[in-house]
């Protein structure tokens, strides 16, 4: 079965974005499903459901859950699997002989899970882990620029981390509102008497790009114009 | 304790000091920030309350109206500040975090008039130490983890800096796309 899995970060920006509704769609489309390890439901939903400040929003994500549109998986196989790629991750770079904590078991978990899966990618909105993944090199130079300090790199313990995730594809929300877009799902925002009016979709998605943006999405406002200038082609 | 993380915070609360005691015009915020480069790199708990104690004395300190107030304020953070310094010359990290932690208690309570105000800057403190310790590049969710707030507050507050325009991802975006339109099938 086709599978995409879910980071916490994109489910976050799309509930923050009042986006969530486009979920049902996108996994009618895309004929497969559409999962989260337990560690990120236990950030999107049991979380903020003890807070009030963003409870609503994580009453939406449960509305999620309970019509399976996202699907929860527990598998201690790919908790012990994450640990292990964890300490692989926070042992790749040093500052000051110390090795840097740069991410966290819960963000390890969906990558594993998207890995364990074979699923086509891993929703992931979030720099760091993205960067990990696709382009460690980057990571050093960011961590060295910011730091200002010389950052040692443990080859083994990166290539490792590297051989072992090198199948797992990266998508974000981003992406997913673009597809939206392309498949038409957004022109409800735009519809008057049934006619959406050509010259605003550009303002449409660019601000629908924006708002994930605005709340977290790691995407450039270059970026942004491109996908604009893509989906517009 | 990193012997780096003692000998930084040592400056950083020694100014603190020459500030409260009105021996120099100290700016408190650039103080906090100096903490965050310890705070990313070992992620010790000595480095950000540091930062956020120093960051909220830097927004409230010039709030408190009452001048019998603020030199009650000053008195007793200048005496807990004290204490720490000796902590972190005999490398007693408990002591130092007890101590830090009963500052935090006495800015809590310096004024009914800002408390309010108080708990509005120790939580905005913990998002822009939360900021900065991103842009040294932890991962949002570890970085709430170090500062105990959610990933929620940490990504909608994260989404108005200008973090990630500061940043040259080199990402391939175009492949991204492509392939987020090759698997749902849309031409």
């Amino acid at each position: 079965m086709k599978t995409i899995v879910f980071d916490s970060g994109p489910i976050i920006s799309l509930a923050l974005n009042d986006l969530l509704w486009i979920l049902p769609d996108l996994k009618k489309y895309y004929n497969g499903n559409f999962v989260i390890p337990d560690s990120v439901k236990a950030e999107v939903v049991d979380n903020p459901l003890r807070t009030r400040k963003f409870a609503f929003e994580a009453i939406r994500v449960e509305g999620m859950i309970t019509q399976n549109v996202l699907e929860i998986s527990r598998d201690d196989n790919v908790k012990s699997q994450s640990q292990d790629l964890l300490t692989l991750a926070n042992s790749s770079f040093e500052a000051h002989g110390a090795p840097m904590q740069l991410v966290h078991t819960a963000e390890m978990e969906a990558i594993v899970l998207a890995r364990e899966l074979h699923a086509d990618a891993v929703v992931i909105d979030e720099r760091t882990s993205r960067m990990l993944i696709e382009a460690p090199d980057n990571l050093k130079n960011l961590l060295e620029k910011r730091l200002q300090t010389k950052i040692k790199v443990n080859t083994s313990n990166l290539e490792r981390f590297r051989s072992l995730l090198s199948s797992v594809k990266v998508i974000r929300s981003a992406e997913l509102v673009s597809i939206a877009y392309s498949l038409g799902l957004l022109d409800k925002y735009l519809a008057r008497n049934g006619e959406v009016p050509i010259g605003k979709k550009k303002d449409l998605i660019e601000s629908v790009l924006w708002a994930l943006k605005l709340n977290g999405c790691a995407i450039s406002k270059k970026n942004i114009d491109q996908l604009v200038k893509w989906l517009l082609k | 304790m990193y012997e780096k993380v003692c000998i930084d915070l040592t400056d950083v609360l020694n100014n603190v000091l020459k500030g409260l005691r009105h021996e120099a015009k100290i700016d408190f915020i650039p103080l906090s920030d100096h903490c965050i480069h310890c705070a990313s790199v070992f992620q010790d708990p000595a480095s950000l309350q540091v930062a956020v104690v120093v960051y909220a004395i830097g927004k409230i300190h010039q709030r408190i109206d009452s001048e019998s107030q603020r030199l009650k304020l000053e008195k007793q953070l200048i005496s807990l500040f004290e204490k720490c310094v000796d902590h972190l010359k005999n490398n007693n990290e408990k002591g130092f975090l007890e101590t830090m932690r009963k500052a935090f208690d006495v800015i809590r309570v310096v004024d009914k008039n800002i408390s309010m105000f108080v708990d509005e800057v120790l939580d905005k403190a913990k998002l822009t130490k939360g900021i900065k310790i991103f842009r040294h590049g932890i991962s949002v969710r570890k970085t709430a983890e170090i500062l105990g707030i959610s990933s929620w507050d940490l990504m909608s507050y994260l989404g108005k800096t200008q973090i990630l325009e500061e940043e040259n991802l080199r990402e391939d975006p175009k492949s991204r796309f492509l392939y987020a339109k090759k698997i749902f099938d849309v031409l």
